[in-house]
């Protein structure tokens, strides 16, 4: 797992295997990004492997957001991520949306290179 | 070396062989349910693919043989009936047999029996299509209409840290289908809170398919354990497929509908049971159980030294701790009670399989499953029942033809109770067959020179000859029993477990064996008894007064070692004189009368202590050939007290006599 910060922190980048296997892990980044800033956008679309706990996950971060008065966006996603949710019956609804304006978002990543 | 799964897999595959049995009875008595041949399958199913997940692909691959058969029975192909139980029955035997040479180290390799695959192969044959043509068409039709089903499913929150993966699930649904998967995300926490490991996702799941629920099912099969799962007919399409069904099969629809949503309840019980329930290693409790005995001791200890002090800052703590290792004592004993049903299992395919052997019809009927008895006493308790059964089938039950003969019905049936008695538990096995013959009984110990041709016996004494060892009645030595050994190692054994053994019978109605069990054995409840310097504990259940022995007594008697007690005569046993106790005896002992062999027996000491619950100890290794305590416990004052086994001390007392009178003809 790999973060790089910047001073905004307002689109969050997740890269990698976004599975149970690294599921602890990236909860602890996550809290912990979370814990500096709060993101307004989830840039998915460097997800390479995504299985029904890295979705919980995603899941999770949303409810985070709710609680927070945060709005939750997905600005990008893979095809490996789109896949899981189809296979797993979730709607992100409204929730995936267009990206942010270039003059707007600063990007956090969290990587995972497994 | 076998990895933790295949462990784990070896006991489950225990209670799914135990099921199989079960179910596999019910098919050879006729009484199937509509869960049976669903129970049996996935039994079977569930050690095809557990078995070859832990690399047991020879128990996999025979398990596979018979879960096809099943699937043919399921799928109406094959009719069940009867003659299908014995090849389930043989198959749980084969499974046993691979897997206990997979036990062995260096694990074995075995032959499958061929025979029996041919067997189960041949019963599947094409031809059984034909033998029930309405089964047959139900089949074609269901399997042509395509319906809608929907499934809700909450999985297991294990789910995932079990390696379970929902999309494949999916997946396998996709196979069967059109799929519209919704997810319900209601329990995911927030990811302060989310437990990663723990599944929070829930599905309602359509799917338009002409696979029957059952192949659903089938889907699921491996992680419905502790999940809730429920398949039914999609609403919308309910009442069409209703119409559907019923121009080609009249009523048959609704009850099935029926029969689904009845399926899932139990299921969903079966489930919350499950959950309910923790394995835990039969060593650990046992060593909690050793535990809390040193806990209860050292209580008494302290309770002992605080009484002595009598400082009120120390009595009141010592008394509310008195109360909560009582309670704590109570629980622990009562985690290790176990129902006595969950030996009764075993005992209806072993008189199962004597019927067969001995061609007689026999049918185990039981009674208080739910019994409950120490685990130590169970696991002990098995042979002498298994040996207790073939007695009566064997030698009990009539031949069919004789027992019609004997204007009784063709079918004889063996008795399997269970009840409480006071602090006992009762557990009888009693026949409908001929009773024992006393004459047959009497001649036998004549010519084994057990009693003289004229001895007087009493009728319960004739009876109990039965139980002296070496001794059997049976015209012809059996594979069965009637090897003359037994019912004598079966007396031990009870003995051995502080219980008893009574016989009833009459003579062509039929036999009752019943074995009074204490509750556990781990705790004791006696009465501290003295004589010299020794403390002794006698067990309470056995107590039925106390008397008081004077002088003028003894002498009355001309040294006999009776007592008169309310008009009837007691013999007693001098314990100082029996083991040689030093000391001076006092002008006035006491006599505890305790129950033995349905009489009455009188053990003389000096003085009466009182009443002490206690944990038994075992003596351990160097005092194992001490028979006359059954073990030993700590008083509150640091000193070791036995506690006596009194059919041993009845019996050392017996043989030492015996002894003293051989030598006494040997000098005359």
């Amino acid at each position: 797992m790999h973060i790089e910060g910047d001073s905004s922190r307002t689109l969050l980048c997740l890269r990698g295997s976004l599975n149970i296997t690294a599921a602890e892990k990236i909860q602890a980044e996550l809290l912990s990004y979370l814990a500096g800033g709060k993101p307004e956008a989830v840039d998915l679309s460097s997800v390479d492997a995504c299985d029904a706990a890295g979705m919980q996950i995603v899941l999770a971060l949303e409810k985070s957001m709710a609680q927070a008065g945060k709005s939750f966006r997905i600005v990008a996603a893979s095809d490996a991520f789109l896949h899981t949710a189809d296979s797993l019956g979730v709607d992100f609804g409204d929730v995936l949306c267009a990206p942010l304006n270039e003059s707007g978002s600063k990007t956090k990543e969290v990587e995972n290179a497994q | 070396m076998r990895n933790k799964w295949t462990e784990s897999f070896l006991q489950e595959s225990d209670d799914l062989l135990a099921s199989i049995e079960e179910c596999a009875l019910a098919v050879s008595s006729g009484e199937t349910t509509e869960d049976t041949v669903d129970r049996l399958f996935r039994a079977f199913h569930t050690i095809k693919g557990t078995g070859a997940m832990c690399g047991l692909d020879q128990v996999a691959g025979f398990a596979h043989h018979v879960e096809s058969l099943l699937d043919d029975v399921r799928e109406h192909r094959v009719v069940l009936r009867a003659e299908l139980a014995d090849l389930f029955l043989a198959s749980v035997d084969q499974i046993k047999i691979l897997l206990t040479a997979e036990l062995t180290d260096p694990p074995q390799r075995v032959v499958v029996d061929q025979k029996l695959i041919a067997r189960i192969q041949a019963a599947s044959a094409p031809h059984e299509l034909a033998a029930e043509p309405r089964a047959e068409q139900t089949s074609v039709a269901e399997e042509n209409i395509e319906r809608e089903w929907e499934i809700t499913f909450r999985p297991n929150p294990e789910i995932l840290a079990c390696g379970g993966n929902p999309i494949l699930l999916f997946e396998e649904l996709r196979e069967l289908g059109e799929v519209e998967i919704v997810a319900h995300t209601e329990a995911i926490s927030p990811l302060e809170q989310l437990q990663v490991f723990t599944c929070g996702f829930a599905w309602t799941i359509r799917l338009r398919t002409t696979a029957n629920e059952n192949a659903i099912r089938d889907v699921f099969i491996f992680v419905e354990d502790g999940a809730e799962l429920s398949i039914n007919p999609a609403p919308s399409t309910a009442a069409k497929d209703e119409t559907a069904q019923a121009e080609q099969k009249g009523e048959k629809v609704a009850p099935s509908a029926q029969n689904a949503s009845a399926r899932s309840a139990a299921n969903a019980a079966r489930h919350s049971f499950k959950e309910s329930m923790v394995r835990v290693p039969a060593a650990r409790l046992d060593r909690l159980v050793n535990l809390v005995g040193e806990l209860v001791m050292n209580q008494s200890r302290l309770a002992q030294v605080a009484q002595s002090v009598g400082l009120p800052e120390i009595a009141n703590p010592v008394q509310e701790m008195d109360r909560l290792v009582a309670e704590l004592r109570d629980d622990v004993l009562g985690i290790r009670m176990l129902p006595i049903g969950s030996i009764f299992g075993r005992f209806r395919r072993l008189v199962h399989d004597l019927s067969v052997e001995l061609g007689k019809e026999v049918v185990l009927e039981t009674e208080g499953e739910e019994t409950e008895l120490d685990k130590s006493i169970l696991d002990q308790l098995g042979d002498p029942l298994v040996h207790m059964i073939r007695n009566s089938v064997d030698h009990g039950i009539e031949s069919p033809q004789k027992r019609i003969e004997q204007g009784k019905p063709a079918r004889g049936t063996v008795r399997l109770a269970a009840l409480h008695r006071g602090s006992d538990v009762v557990v009888s096995v009693s026949d409908d067959g001929g009773g024992i013959n006393r004459a047959a009984v009497r001649a036998k110990a004549v010519s084994r020179g057990m009693i003289s041709a004229d001895a007087e016996l009493s009728d319960r004494d004739l009876l109990n000859l039965i139980l002296l060892p070496g001794f059997s009645t049976s015209q012809s030595v059996t594979n069965i029993s009637g090897r003359g050994v037994g019912m004598d190692v079966v007396k031990k054994q009870i003995e051995a477990l502080r219980g008893s053994l009574s016989i009833v019978s009459e003579e062509g109605k039929g036999t009752t064996m019943s074995l009074s069990l204490p509750l556990t054995l781990a705790i004791i409840e006696g009465l501290i008894v003295q004589v010299g310097e020794d403390q002794f504990i006698i067990p309470m259940a056995a107590i039925t007064e106390n008397v008081e022995l004077d002088r003028a007594q003894r002498a009355r008697n001309n040294r006999r070692n009776v007592i008169t007690v309310r008009g009837e005569l007691v013999p007693y046993i001098d314990l100082r004189a029996a083991f040689d106790i030093e000391g001076s005896r006092p002008e006035i002992e006491k006599v505890v009368i305790v129950r033995h062999d349905e009489g009455r027996v009188g053990l003389v000491v000096d003085l009466i202590l009182g009443n002490h619950q206690t944990v038994l100890q075992s003596l351990g290794h160097f005092f194992r050939n001490i028979d006359v305590v059954s073990g030993a416990t700590i008083l509150g004052d640091g000193r070791v007290a036995l506690i006596f086994d009194i059919a041993a001390v009845v019996r050392y007392v017996e043989k030492q006599k015996n002894k003293l009178n051989a030598e006494c003809a040997e000098q005359v």
